[in-house]
Protein backbone atom coordinates (compact mmCIF):
# COMPACT_ATOMS: atom_id res chain seq x y z
CA UNK A 1 0.00 0.00 0.00
CA UNK A 2 3.04 2.26 -0.11
CA UNK A 3 2.81 4.56 -3.04
CA UNK A 4 5.64 5.92 -5.08
CA UNK A 5 5.65 9.32 -3.53
CA UNK A 6 6.06 7.85 -0.10
CA UNK A 7 8.96 5.75 -1.23
CA UNK A 8 10.67 8.73 -2.77
CA UNK A 9 10.19 10.75 0.35
CA UNK A 10 11.63 7.90 2.34
CA UNK A 11 14.70 7.83 0.13
CA UNK A 12 15.31 11.52 0.35
CA UNK A 13 15.05 11.25 4.11
CA UNK A 14 17.65 8.53 4.09
CA UNK A 15 19.96 10.69 1.98
CA UNK A 16 19.75 13.58 4.37
CA UNK A 17 20.55 11.31 7.20
CA UNK A 18 23.91 10.20 5.95
CA UNK A 19 25.46 13.08 7.82
CA UNK A 20 24.15 11.91 11.16
CA UNK A 21 22.81 8.50 10.46
CA UNK A 22 22.68 7.40 14.05
CA UNK A 23 20.22 10.09 14.85
CA UNK A 24 16.61 9.01 15.00
CA UNK A 25 14.36 11.24 12.95
CA UNK A 26 11.96 12.99 15.25
CA UNK A 27 8.75 14.86 14.72
CA UNK A 28 8.44 18.00 16.80
CA UNK A 29 5.27 18.10 18.85
CA UNK A 30 5.46 21.86 19.27
CA UNK A 31 4.24 21.42 22.82
CA UNK A 32 6.16 23.70 25.15
CA UNK A 33 8.73 21.61 26.94
CA UNK A 34 7.87 18.20 25.54
CA UNK A 35 10.34 18.56 22.72
CA UNK A 36 13.04 19.39 25.27
CA UNK A 37 12.28 16.35 27.38
CA UNK A 38 12.39 14.06 24.37
CA UNK A 39 15.35 15.88 22.80
CA UNK A 40 13.53 16.85 19.67
CA UNK A 41 10.10 15.27 19.63
CA UNK A 42 8.46 11.91 19.19
CA UNK A 43 9.74 9.33 16.68
CA UNK A 44 8.76 10.32 13.18
CA UNK A 45 6.66 7.92 11.14
CA UNK A 46 6.17 5.70 14.15
CA UNK A 47 3.42 5.25 16.67
CA UNK A 48 3.72 6.77 20.16
CA UNK A 49 1.55 5.71 23.04
CA UNK A 50 0.21 8.31 25.47
CA UNK A 51 -1.08 6.65 28.62
CA UNK A 52 -3.02 8.39 31.32
CA UNK A 53 -5.96 8.27 33.65
CA UNK A 54 -9.19 10.13 33.16
CA UNK A 55 -8.67 13.86 33.00
CA UNK A 56 -4.91 13.91 32.70
CA UNK A 57 -4.96 15.68 29.37
CA UNK A 58 -4.39 12.93 26.82
CA UNK A 59 -6.84 14.26 24.28
CA UNK A 60 -5.58 17.81 24.62
CA UNK A 61 -2.00 16.70 24.19
CA UNK A 62 -2.90 14.65 21.12
CA UNK A 63 -4.92 17.49 19.68
CA UNK A 64 -2.14 19.95 20.27
CA UNK A 65 0.24 17.64 18.47
CA UNK A 66 -2.04 17.75 15.42
CA UNK A 67 -2.72 21.49 15.57
CA UNK A 68 0.93 22.38 16.03
CA UNK A 69 1.66 20.14 13.06
CA UNK A 70 -0.73 22.18 10.97
CA UNK A 71 0.18 25.65 12.22
CA UNK A 72 3.89 25.32 12.92
CA UNK A 73 5.29 22.56 10.70
CA UNK A 74 2.85 22.51 7.81
CA UNK A 75 1.96 18.88 8.37
CA UNK A 76 -1.74 18.11 7.97
CA UNK A 77 -3.28 15.70 10.40
CA UNK A 78 -6.03 13.18 10.96
CA UNK A 79 -7.79 12.95 14.30
CA UNK A 80 -9.85 9.82 14.84
CA UNK A 81 -11.90 9.96 17.97
CA UNK A 82 -13.38 6.82 19.46
CA UNK A 83 -14.94 8.46 22.47
CA UNK A 84 -16.08 12.02 22.08
CA UNK A 85 -18.43 13.16 19.37
CA UNK A 86 -16.81 15.42 16.82
CA UNK A 87 -19.09 18.32 17.70
CA UNK A 88 -18.29 18.04 21.37
CA UNK A 89 -14.61 17.82 20.60
CA UNK A 90 -14.82 20.96 18.48
CA UNK A 91 -16.58 22.78 21.31
CA UNK A 92 -14.06 21.63 23.86
CA UNK A 93 -11.15 22.70 21.72
CA UNK A 94 -12.80 26.02 21.02
CA UNK A 95 -12.61 26.75 24.73
CA UNK A 96 -8.85 26.32 24.45
CA UNK A 97 -8.72 28.69 21.53
CA UNK A 98 -8.48 26.23 18.67
CA UNK A 99 -10.91 26.64 15.82
CA UNK A 100 -11.02 23.18 14.35
CA UNK A 101 -13.60 24.08 11.71
CA UNK A 102 -11.16 26.50 10.18
CA UNK A 103 -8.52 23.81 9.75
CA UNK A 104 -11.12 21.40 8.40
CA UNK A 105 -12.30 23.87 5.80
CA UNK A 106 -8.69 24.48 4.79
CA UNK A 107 -8.39 20.72 4.29
CA UNK A 108 -5.56 20.53 6.82
CA UNK A 109 -7.42 18.52 9.39
CA UNK A 110 -9.66 15.53 9.13
CA UNK A 111 -11.82 14.76 12.11
CA UNK A 112 -13.89 11.64 12.36
CA UNK A 113 -15.70 9.76 15.06
CA UNK A 114 -15.47 6.03 15.04
CA UNK A 115 -17.37 3.95 17.49
CA UNK A 116 -18.42 0.42 17.96
CA UNK A 117 -21.63 -0.14 19.81
CA UNK A 118 -21.75 -3.66 21.11
CA UNK A 119 -25.54 -3.57 21.33
CA UNK A 120 -25.85 -3.04 17.61
CA UNK A 121 -23.31 -5.68 16.75
CA UNK A 122 -23.29 -9.43 16.94
CA UNK A 123 -19.95 -11.04 16.49
CA UNK A 124 -19.56 -14.34 14.73
CA UNK A 125 -16.71 -16.07 13.04
CA UNK A 126 -13.53 -14.45 11.99
CA UNK A 127 -13.22 -10.86 11.05
CA UNK A 128 -10.68 -8.08 10.89
CA UNK A 129 -10.75 -4.30 11.28
CA UNK A 130 -10.16 -3.44 7.66
CA UNK A 131 -12.97 -0.93 7.98
CA UNK A 132 -10.73 1.17 10.20
CA UNK A 133 -7.82 0.77 7.83
CA UNK A 134 -9.86 1.90 4.87
CA UNK A 135 -11.35 4.88 6.65
CA UNK A 136 -7.98 5.89 8.00
CA UNK A 137 -6.41 5.39 4.59
CA UNK A 138 -9.04 7.55 2.92
CA UNK A 139 -8.62 10.23 5.59
CA UNK A 140 -4.84 10.30 5.26
CA UNK A 141 -5.20 10.48 1.51
CA UNK A 142 -7.73 13.30 1.72
CA UNK A 143 -5.61 15.78 3.67
CA UNK A 144 -2.22 14.31 2.77
CA UNK A 145 -1.69 13.74 6.44
CA UNK A 146 1.68 13.35 8.12
CA UNK A 147 0.25 13.09 11.61
CA UNK A 148 -2.45 10.81 12.94
CA UNK A 149 -4.13 10.56 16.32
CA UNK A 150 -6.23 7.63 17.51
CA UNK A 151 -8.03 8.72 20.65
CA UNK A 152 -8.46 6.35 22.46
CA UNK A 153 -8.01 3.09 20.66
CA UNK A 154 -8.71 0.83 23.60
CA UNK A 155 -12.40 1.74 23.64
CA UNK A 156 -12.67 -0.71 20.76
CA UNK A 157 -12.01 -3.51 23.23
CA UNK A 158 -15.43 -3.04 24.75
CA UNK A 159 -17.11 -3.83 21.46
CA UNK A 160 -14.88 -6.30 19.75
CA UNK A 161 -12.97 -9.45 20.49
CA UNK A 162 -9.71 -9.17 22.42
CA UNK A 163 -7.64 -11.64 20.50
CA UNK A 164 -8.64 -10.40 17.09
CA UNK A 165 -8.03 -6.77 18.06
CA UNK A 166 -4.61 -7.50 19.45
CA UNK A 167 -3.34 -9.04 16.23
CA UNK A 168 -5.17 -6.44 14.19
CA UNK A 169 -3.57 -3.58 16.10
CA UNK A 170 -0.17 -5.01 15.39
CA UNK A 171 -1.07 -4.96 11.74
CA UNK A 172 -2.44 -1.44 12.07
CA UNK A 173 0.71 -0.01 13.57
CA UNK A 174 2.85 -1.70 10.98
CA UNK A 175 0.60 -0.27 8.32
CA UNK A 176 0.84 3.20 9.83
CA UNK A 177 4.62 3.00 9.76
CA UNK A 178 4.41 2.02 6.13
CA UNK A 179 2.15 4.99 5.47
CA UNK A 180 4.87 7.21 6.90
CA UNK A 181 2.70 9.01 9.39
CA UNK A 182 3.64 9.96 12.93
CA UNK A 183 0.95 8.61 15.18
CA UNK A 184 -0.19 9.22 18.73
CA UNK A 185 -2.37 6.58 20.30
CA UNK A 186 -3.97 7.35 23.63
CA UNK A 187 -4.95 4.73 26.18
CA UNK A 188 -6.23 4.45 29.70
CA UNK A 189 -4.04 3.32 32.56
CA UNK A 190 -4.47 -0.30 33.58
CA UNK A 191 -4.05 -2.27 36.76
CA UNK A 192 -1.80 -5.09 35.67
CA UNK A 193 -0.27 -3.61 32.60
CA UNK A 194 0.66 -0.03 31.97
CA UNK A 195 -2.44 0.31 29.83
CA UNK A 196 -5.75 -1.36 30.49
CA UNK A 197 -5.47 -3.73 27.56
CA UNK A 198 -1.72 -4.08 27.39
CA UNK A 199 -1.37 -1.88 24.33
CA UNK A 200 2.18 -1.04 25.30
CA UNK A 201 3.20 -4.50 24.16
CA UNK A 202 2.08 -3.63 20.69
CA UNK A 203 3.09 0.01 20.39
CA UNK A 204 6.52 -0.04 21.82
CA UNK A 205 8.53 2.71 20.20
CA UNK A 206 7.71 5.51 22.55
CA UNK A 207 5.52 5.53 25.62
CA UNK A 208 4.57 8.72 27.48
CA UNK A 209 2.72 8.51 30.75
CA UNK A 210 0.54 11.27 32.14
CA UNK A 211 -0.75 11.28 35.68
CA UNK A 212 -2.37 13.56 38.15
CA UNK A 213 -1.60 13.34 41.84
CA UNK A 214 -3.00 15.19 44.77
CA UNK A 215 -0.65 16.09 47.54
CA UNK A 216 -1.71 18.29 50.41
CA UNK A 217 -4.91 19.02 48.51
CA UNK A 218 -2.96 20.42 45.62
CA UNK A 219 -3.29 18.50 42.36
CA UNK A 220 -0.45 18.41 39.91
CA UNK A 221 -0.38 16.88 36.48
CA UNK A 222 2.86 15.18 35.60
CA UNK A 223 4.42 13.65 32.54
CA UNK A 224 7.05 10.98 32.18
CA UNK A 225 8.68 9.31 29.20
CA UNK A 226 8.49 5.64 30.09
CA UNK A 227 10.20 4.37 27.02
CA UNK A 228 11.79 5.74 23.91
CA UNK A 229 13.30 3.21 21.60
CA UNK A 230 16.38 4.37 19.81
CA UNK A 231 16.83 7.64 21.63
CA UNK A 232 17.95 8.94 24.95
CA UNK A 233 15.38 10.87 26.89
CA UNK A 234 14.87 12.45 30.26
CA UNK A 235 13.53 9.89 32.67
CA UNK A 236 12.18 12.23 35.31
CA UNK A 237 8.61 13.16 35.93
CA UNK A 238 7.83 16.66 34.80
CA UNK A 239 4.91 18.71 35.99
CA UNK A 240 2.79 20.31 33.34
CA UNK A 241 -0.08 22.71 33.18
CA UNK A 242 -3.13 22.67 31.05
CA UNK A 243 -4.78 26.00 30.48
CA UNK A 244 -6.30 28.14 27.81
CA UNK A 245 -2.96 28.30 26.07
CA UNK A 246 -2.63 24.55 25.92
CA UNK A 247 -0.10 22.29 27.55
CA UNK A 248 3.12 23.58 29.05
CA UNK A 249 5.73 21.32 30.47
CA UNK A 250 8.48 22.73 32.62
CA UNK A 251 11.50 20.69 31.93
CA UNK A 252 14.80 21.88 33.07
CA UNK A 253 17.12 19.59 31.37
CA UNK A 254 20.52 20.26 32.79
CA UNK A 255 22.03 22.71 30.41
CA UNK A 256 24.73 24.10 32.64
CA UNK A 257 27.47 24.26 30.00
CA UNK A 258 25.32 26.71 28.12
CA UNK A 259 25.04 29.17 30.97
CA UNK A 260 26.42 32.50 29.89
CA UNK A 261 28.22 34.29 32.65
CA UNK A 262 28.00 38.01 32.58
CA UNK A 263 30.35 40.46 34.23
CA UNK A 264 27.86 43.25 33.76
CA UNK A 265 26.40 44.75 36.91
CA UNK A 266 22.96 45.88 37.88
CA UNK A 267 22.30 48.34 40.68
CA UNK A 268 20.59 47.14 43.82
CA UNK A 269 18.57 50.33 43.85
CA UNK A 270 20.12 51.46 47.11
CA UNK A 271 23.36 53.41 46.80
CA UNK A 272 24.84 52.14 50.04
CA UNK A 273 24.26 48.50 49.17
CA UNK A 274 25.93 49.07 45.83
CA UNK A 275 28.84 50.57 47.73
CA UNK A 276 29.08 47.43 49.80
CA UNK A 277 29.36 45.46 46.60
CA UNK A 278 32.43 47.06 45.00
CA UNK A 279 30.35 50.15 44.23
CA UNK A 280 28.69 48.34 41.38
CA UNK A 281 25.82 46.24 42.65
CA UNK A 282 24.80 42.74 41.66
CA UNK A 283 25.95 40.72 38.68
CA UNK A 284 23.42 40.57 35.89
CA UNK A 285 21.88 37.12 35.82
CA UNK A 286 22.81 36.26 39.37
CA UNK A 287 20.49 35.16 42.12
CA UNK A 288 20.15 37.23 45.25
CA UNK A 289 18.54 36.12 48.46
CA UNK A 290 17.26 38.62 51.00
CA UNK A 291 16.58 36.84 54.23
CA UNK A 292 15.43 37.94 57.60
CA UNK A 293 12.63 37.55 60.07
CA UNK A 294 9.23 39.13 59.68
CA UNK A 295 9.12 42.90 59.41
CA UNK A 296 12.78 43.46 58.71
CA UNK A 297 12.18 45.07 55.35
CA UNK A 298 12.82 42.31 52.86
CA UNK A 299 10.01 43.37 50.57
CA UNK A 300 11.21 46.95 50.89
CA UNK A 301 14.65 46.05 49.60
CA UNK A 302 13.32 44.15 46.61
CA UNK A 303 10.85 46.92 45.86
CA UNK A 304 13.65 49.45 45.84
CA UNK A 305 15.52 47.23 43.43
CA UNK A 306 12.43 46.88 41.20
CA UNK A 307 11.82 50.61 41.14
CA UNK A 308 15.40 51.34 40.17
CA UNK A 309 15.42 48.76 37.40
CA UNK A 310 12.13 50.08 36.07
CA UNK A 311 13.46 53.61 36.09
CA UNK A 312 16.27 52.41 33.85
CA UNK A 313 13.63 51.07 31.49
CA UNK A 314 14.15 47.46 32.36
CA UNK A 315 11.26 45.06 32.62
CA UNK A 316 10.68 43.51 36.03
CA UNK A 317 8.35 40.72 37.04
CA UNK A 318 7.30 40.89 40.69
CA UNK A 319 5.88 37.59 41.89
CA UNK A 320 4.00 38.23 45.10
CA UNK A 321 2.89 35.29 47.17
CA UNK A 322 1.92 37.18 50.28
CA UNK A 323 0.66 40.64 49.59
CA UNK A 324 -1.62 41.65 46.78
CA UNK A 325 -0.05 43.96 44.17
CA UNK A 326 -2.23 46.91 45.21
CA UNK A 327 -1.19 46.45 48.77
CA UNK A 328 2.50 46.40 47.86
CA UNK A 329 2.09 49.54 45.77
CA UNK A 330 0.28 51.34 48.60
CA UNK A 331 2.72 50.27 51.27
CA UNK A 332 5.80 51.15 49.28
CA UNK A 333 4.33 54.54 48.46
CA UNK A 334 4.55 55.40 52.17
CA UNK A 335 8.32 55.08 52.17
CA UNK A 336 8.89 56.87 48.92
CA UNK A 337 9.07 53.95 46.53
CA UNK A 338 6.72 54.67 43.65
CA UNK A 339 5.73 51.59 41.77
CA UNK A 340 2.39 52.72 40.38
CA UNK A 341 3.65 54.57 37.33
CA UNK A 342 5.89 51.65 36.44
CA UNK A 343 3.01 49.21 36.45
CA UNK A 344 1.11 51.67 34.29
CA UNK A 345 3.96 51.97 31.84
CA UNK A 346 4.25 48.19 31.72
CA UNK A 347 7.80 48.03 33.03
CA UNK A 348 6.67 46.39 36.21
CA UNK A 349 4.45 43.38 36.01
CA UNK A 350 2.93 41.62 38.99
CA UNK A 351 2.21 37.94 39.26
CA UNK A 352 0.03 37.36 42.25
CA UNK A 353 -1.21 34.02 43.36
CA UNK A 354 -2.00 32.34 46.61
CA UNK A 355 0.60 29.74 47.45
CA UNK A 356 -2.09 27.21 48.23
CA UNK A 357 -3.66 27.52 44.83
CA UNK A 358 -1.10 25.27 43.26
CA UNK A 359 2.31 23.99 44.14
CA UNK A 360 5.71 25.47 43.49
CA UNK A 361 6.22 23.79 40.15
CA UNK A 362 3.03 25.12 38.68
CA UNK A 363 3.76 28.58 39.99
CA UNK A 364 7.11 28.42 38.27
CA UNK A 365 5.50 27.32 35.01
CA UNK A 366 3.10 30.24 35.17
CA UNK A 367 5.96 32.60 35.98
CA UNK A 368 8.03 31.27 33.12
CA UNK A 369 5.19 31.92 30.74
CA UNK A 370 5.07 35.58 31.76
CA UNK A 371 8.84 35.86 31.55
CA UNK A 372 8.68 34.69 27.95
CA UNK A 373 5.82 37.00 27.26
CA UNK A 374 7.29 40.24 28.55
CA UNK A 375 10.97 39.45 28.09
CA UNK A 376 12.01 40.81 31.46
CA UNK A 377 15.45 41.44 32.92
CA UNK A 378 14.70 40.80 36.56
CA UNK A 379 12.37 38.58 38.53
CA UNK A 380 11.35 38.98 42.15
CA UNK A 381 10.00 36.06 44.17
CA UNK A 382 8.54 37.44 47.36
CA UNK A 383 8.66 35.37 49.50
CA UNK A 384 10.00 32.03 48.45
CA UNK A 385 9.44 30.41 51.82
CA UNK A 386 5.71 30.74 51.35
CA UNK A 387 5.65 28.39 48.43
CA UNK A 388 8.14 26.05 50.01
CA UNK A 389 6.35 25.61 53.25
CA UNK A 390 4.48 22.50 52.37
CA UNK A 391 7.28 20.09 52.02
CA UNK A 392 10.53 19.32 53.70
CA UNK A 393 11.60 16.97 50.97
CA UNK A 394 14.23 17.98 48.51
CA UNK A 395 11.85 18.11 45.54
CA UNK A 396 11.18 21.75 46.14
CA UNK A 397 14.80 22.58 46.41
CA UNK A 398 15.75 20.88 43.15
CA UNK A 399 12.82 22.55 41.48
CA UNK A 400 14.06 25.91 42.68
CA UNK A 401 17.59 25.16 41.57
CA UNK A 402 16.28 24.25 38.14
CA UNK A 403 14.32 27.45 37.98
CA UNK A 404 17.28 29.57 39.00
CA UNK A 405 19.37 27.72 36.40
CA UNK A 406 16.79 28.58 33.82
CA UNK A 407 16.87 32.25 34.82
CA UNK A 408 20.66 32.22 34.61
CA UNK A 409 20.49 30.84 31.13
CA UNK A 410 18.18 33.65 30.17
CA UNK A 411 20.46 36.18 31.90
CA UNK A 412 17.69 37.26 34.23
CA UNK A 413 18.59 38.60 37.65
CA UNK A 414 16.44 37.01 40.32
CA UNK A 415 15.82 38.31 43.79
CA UNK A 416 14.26 36.03 46.37
CA UNK A 417 13.09 36.84 49.82
CA UNK A 418 12.87 34.28 52.56
CA UNK A 419 11.94 34.37 56.18
CA UNK A 420 15.02 32.54 57.18
CA UNK A 421 16.70 33.34 60.42
CA UNK A 422 19.26 31.54 62.46
CA UNK A 423 16.52 30.16 64.68
CA UNK A 424 14.13 29.10 61.94
CA UNK A 425 16.90 27.06 60.38
CA UNK A 426 16.84 24.70 63.28
CA UNK A 427 13.09 24.30 63.00
CA UNK A 428 12.51 24.01 59.30
CA UNK A 429 15.25 22.08 57.62
CA UNK A 430 14.11 22.74 54.08
CA UNK A 431 15.13 26.36 54.51
CA UNK A 432 18.72 25.41 54.88
CA UNK A 433 19.03 24.65 51.20
CA UNK A 434 17.96 28.04 50.01
CA UNK A 435 21.10 29.96 50.79
CA UNK A 436 23.37 27.45 49.09
CA UNK A 437 21.69 27.85 45.73
CA UNK A 438 21.99 31.60 45.49
CA UNK A 439 24.98 33.69 44.46
CA UNK A 440 24.52 36.50 46.88
CA UNK A 441 22.91 36.52 50.24
CA UNK A 442 21.87 39.56 52.22
CA UNK A 443 20.66 39.00 55.72
CA UNK A 444 18.73 41.43 57.84
CA UNK A 445 18.58 40.89 61.57
CA UNK A 446 16.60 42.78 64.10
CA UNK A 447 18.07 43.38 67.51
CA UNK A 448 16.79 44.95 70.61
CA UNK A 449 19.43 47.34 71.78
CA UNK A 450 18.98 50.06 74.37
CA UNK A 451 15.16 49.97 74.31
CA UNK A 452 15.07 50.15 70.58
CA UNK A 453 14.62 47.66 67.75
CA UNK A 454 17.35 48.14 65.23
CA UNK A 455 17.86 46.43 61.92
CA UNK A 456 21.30 45.29 60.90
CA UNK A 457 22.21 44.26 57.41
CA UNK A 458 25.02 41.97 56.38
CA UNK A 459 26.20 40.53 53.12
CA UNK A 460 26.78 36.96 54.14
CA UNK A 461 27.81 35.62 50.86
CA UNK A 462 28.70 37.13 47.53
CA UNK A 463 30.11 34.95 44.84
CA UNK A 464 32.69 36.80 42.79
CA UNK A 465 32.28 40.12 44.54
CA UNK A 466 34.60 41.50 47.12
CA UNK A 467 31.93 42.71 49.49
CA UNK A 468 32.32 45.05 52.39
CA UNK A 469 32.88 43.20 55.63
CA UNK A 470 31.38 45.92 57.73
CA UNK A 471 28.04 45.78 59.51
CA UNK A 472 25.39 48.17 58.35
CA UNK A 473 22.31 49.50 59.95
CA UNK A 474 19.13 49.62 57.94
CA UNK A 475 16.70 52.43 58.54
CA UNK A 476 13.34 52.60 56.85
CA UNK A 477 11.78 56.05 57.03
CA UNK A 478 8.95 57.76 55.22
CA UNK A 479 11.66 59.48 53.23
CA UNK A 480 13.15 56.25 52.00
CA UNK A 481 15.70 53.64 52.90
CA UNK A 482 19.03 54.44 54.37
CA UNK A 483 21.86 52.11 55.07
CA UNK A 484 24.78 53.33 57.09
CA UNK A 485 27.87 51.65 58.50
CA UNK A 486 27.71 50.89 62.20
CA UNK A 487 29.96 53.11 64.32
CA UNK A 488 33.12 51.50 65.64
CA UNK A 489 32.08 51.59 69.31
CA UNK A 490 28.78 49.91 68.49
CA UNK A 491 30.43 47.09 66.59
CA UNK A 492 30.44 44.85 69.52
CA UNK A 493 26.70 45.14 69.99
CA UNK A 494 25.83 44.38 66.41
CA UNK A 495 28.22 41.51 66.22
CA UNK A 496 27.15 39.66 69.28
CA UNK A 497 25.25 37.12 67.22
CA UNK A 498 26.82 36.09 63.98
CA UNK A 499 24.32 34.65 61.56
CA UNK A 500 25.47 31.36 60.19
CA UNK A 501 23.35 30.29 57.25
CA UNK B 1 -40.86 -17.72 12.26
CA UNK B 2 -42.50 -15.84 15.07
CA UNK B 3 -42.40 -12.57 13.22
CA UNK B 4 -44.79 -13.88 10.61
CA UNK B 5 -47.66 -13.86 13.10
CA UNK B 6 -48.38 -10.18 12.75
CA UNK B 7 -45.94 -8.88 10.23
CA UNK B 8 -45.72 -10.15 6.76
CA UNK B 9 -42.19 -9.92 5.64
CA UNK B 10 -42.08 -9.13 2.03
CA UNK B 11 -38.41 -9.10 1.50
CA UNK B 12 -35.12 -9.01 3.33
CA UNK B 13 -32.40 -6.67 2.27
CA UNK B 14 -28.89 -7.46 3.31
CA UNK B 15 -25.92 -5.20 2.92
CA UNK B 16 -22.69 -7.11 3.09
CA UNK B 17 -19.57 -5.04 3.37
CA UNK B 18 -16.49 -6.87 2.20
CA UNK B 19 -12.91 -6.33 1.41
CA UNK B 20 -12.51 -8.56 -1.64
CA UNK B 21 -9.39 -10.60 -1.65
CA UNK B 22 -9.41 -11.48 2.01
CA UNK B 23 -10.31 -15.03 2.96
CA UNK B 24 -12.82 -13.91 5.57
CA UNK B 25 -14.74 -11.88 3.02
CA UNK B 26 -14.89 -14.71 0.47
CA UNK B 27 -16.23 -17.01 3.18
CA UNK B 28 -18.76 -14.43 4.25
CA UNK B 29 -20.17 -14.04 0.74
CA UNK B 30 -20.47 -17.80 0.36
CA UNK B 31 -22.04 -18.26 3.78
CA UNK B 32 -24.69 -15.60 3.42
CA UNK B 33 -25.74 -16.93 0.02
CA UNK B 34 -25.97 -20.49 1.28
CA UNK B 35 -27.97 -19.42 4.31
CA UNK B 36 -30.40 -17.30 2.37
CA UNK B 37 -30.97 -19.94 -0.26
CA UNK B 38 -31.76 -22.41 2.46
CA UNK B 39 -34.05 -20.34 4.68
CA UNK B 40 -35.24 -17.29 2.80
CA UNK B 41 -35.56 -18.48 -0.73
CA UNK B 42 -37.08 -15.91 -3.00
CA UNK B 43 -37.50 -13.24 -0.40
CA UNK B 44 -34.11 -11.76 -0.04
CA UNK B 45 -31.80 -9.40 -1.74
CA UNK B 46 -28.10 -9.16 -1.04
CA UNK B 47 -26.06 -6.18 -1.93
CA UNK B 48 -22.36 -6.72 -1.68
CA UNK B 49 -20.39 -3.54 -1.12
CA UNK B 50 -16.72 -3.41 -1.88
CA UNK B 51 -15.50 -1.10 0.84
CA UNK B 52 -12.34 -0.24 -1.05
CA UNK B 53 -14.40 1.38 -3.73
CA UNK B 54 -16.72 3.16 -1.33
CA UNK B 55 -14.75 4.36 1.68
CA UNK B 56 -17.43 6.98 2.31
CA UNK B 57 -19.91 4.18 2.97
CA UNK B 58 -17.68 2.91 5.69
CA UNK B 59 -18.00 6.25 7.39
CA UNK B 60 -21.73 6.54 6.82
CA UNK B 61 -22.47 3.11 8.23
CA UNK B 62 -19.73 3.44 10.85
CA UNK B 63 -17.87 0.32 9.89
CA UNK B 64 -14.82 -0.88 11.73
CA UNK B 65 -14.90 -4.64 11.53
CA UNK B 66 -14.97 -6.46 8.21
CA UNK B 67 -16.73 -8.42 6.78
CA UNK B 68 -19.90 -6.89 8.15
CA UNK B 69 -23.50 -7.66 7.41
CA UNK B 70 -26.20 -5.10 7.93
CA UNK B 71 -29.73 -6.43 8.08
CA UNK B 72 -32.28 -4.13 6.55
CA UNK B 73 -35.69 -5.58 5.92
CA UNK B 74 -38.54 -4.26 3.91
CA UNK B 75 -41.56 -5.04 5.99
CA UNK B 76 -45.28 -4.65 5.48
CA UNK B 77 -47.79 -4.78 8.25
CA UNK B 78 -50.78 -7.03 7.90
CA UNK B 79 -54.16 -5.48 8.39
Amino acid sequence: MVNKEDLQRGNSNADQDNTNRFELIKAKTGIQGLDDVTYGGIPENRPTLVVGNVGTGKTVMAMEFIINGITKYDEPGVFMTFEEKTDELKMNMMSMGYDLDKFISENKLYLERLHVDHIEIQETGRYNIDGLFIRLGAAIEKVKAKRVVLDSLDTLFTGLDDKILRSEFKRLFFWLKEKKVTTIITAEVGNVFLTRFGLEEIVADCVIELNCRVHNQIATRRLRIVKYRGSYHSINEYPFTLDQKGITIFPIVSESPQIIVSSERISSGIREIDEMLENKGFYVGSSILVSGSAGTGKSTLVSAFSEDACKNNKKVLYCAFEEAPNQIIRNMETIGIHLKNHTDSGNLRFYYSRPTLQNLELHLIAIRKIIKEINCTAVILDPITNIMYEDINSDMRTMLIRFIDYLKMEQITVMLTATVTTTSLQLIQSHEGISSIVDLCIMIEEKYIKHRHRKFLYVIKSRGINNSKKDYELLINPGGISVSPVEEEEHGIANNIMPCL
Amino acid sequence: MSLKKNIEIKQFLFLLFVNPGTVDSIHAVQNIQLFCDKYLKGMYEIEIVNINEHPDWAMKENIVALPLLIKKCLCQKTA
